[in-house]
């Protein structure tokens, strides 16, 4: 911050030398404090998201490859629910396409509150144990070659 | 320029230069029971300058508001300020108020003075008594 010079106190006296009248009343400035209202503008600026790379089979059918990815998407969505969130909704600025099949989608939670926490377990989510074996990743598996999941801080 | 003109209770200094605005205010009434015209004894005003330099005379003039008109209360002295020869610093310019009259509810504004032209001004509403 710019250091503030102050000046000394300029003093006005508004009796201006008068003598003060009589019968006046005492005024009062009735102020409410409420509590603190804090923000925490550092931690506001930023959100934890996921951002996913899906490496498609040469060989896939571009039908089934787009199942397959909304099919992943919404498999997150119920997860992110589970732990206890509101879903996720699908950066569209943020992902992209690359070439030779490959694709990035950046996830961002719908509730903030303990997003870094649920974003980390839904990251191990998408190439973990538990996952892996299961129809809908086998089904996945059919166009998708590599999932990979990582976190990332953007801009709220 | 003025970038801020604020009313509040009283302005403490601090050891390092530096001061504290105690109980920004907006709204003034007689205390329970009494009656206008009525007094506060102290008052005070703070005003944050840049983009000034040299010797200027300040003064304050509060009005009032009657029947749509802005009547002058009173013009004070003027008192001599020095604003140095910085014309990018901040200047804080602490100004405590004593004996400030009411006669009547309505909205009252406290104008900042410079060299004679009106700079900055402050309103504060007096309010019905309870």
């Amino acid at each position: 911050m710019t250091p503030v010079r102050n000046l000394d106190p300029i003093e006005f006296d508004l009796l201006e030398g008068q003598a003060r009248p009589a019968g006046l009343s005492q005024a009062v400035m009735p102020v409410t404090a409420l509590p603190l209202v804090e923000f925490d503008l550092a931690s506001s600026r930023a959100i934890t998201a996921l951002a996913i790379t899906l490496e498609m089979k040469p060989t896939a059918d571009p039908a089934r490859v787009a199942l397959d990815v909304l099919s992943l998407i919404d498999e997150l969505q119920r997860y992110d629910r589970r732990l206890g969130g509101e879903g996720i909704h699908w950066d569209r600025s943020r992902s992209n396409a690359e070439s030779g099949g490959t694709v990035r989608i950046v996830l961002t939670p719908n509730a903030p509150e303990g997003a870094e926490e649920r974003m980390a377990k839904i990251a191990e989510f998408v190439t973990g144990p538990q996952r892996e074996g299961s129809a809908t990743h086998d089904k996945q598996a059919e166009s998708i070659l590599r999932f990979e999941a990582v976190l990332i801080r953007i801009a709220a | 320029m003025v970038w801020h003109f604020v009313a509040c209770r009283e302005i403490a200094h601090d050891a390092d230069g530096s001061v504290t605005l105690r109980q920004l205010v907006h709204a003034i009434l007689p205390a329970p029971g009494e009656s206008y015209p009525c007094i506060r004894e102290r008052l005070a005003l703070y005003a944050l300058l840049t983009n000034g330099r040299g010797r200027h005379e300040i003064a304050l003039e509060p009005t009032r508001f009657e029947r749509g008109q802005e009547i002058s209360v009173l013009k004070t002295g003027a008192r001599t300020v020095d604003l140095g020869s910085d014309p990018l610093a901040v200047i804080g310019m602490p100004m405590p108020l004593r004996n400030v009259i009411f006669q009547e509810a309505g909205q009252y504004t406290f104008h900042l003075i410079c060299d004679g032209k009106a700079i900055a001004e402050e309103k504060l509403l007096l309010k019905e008594p309870t």
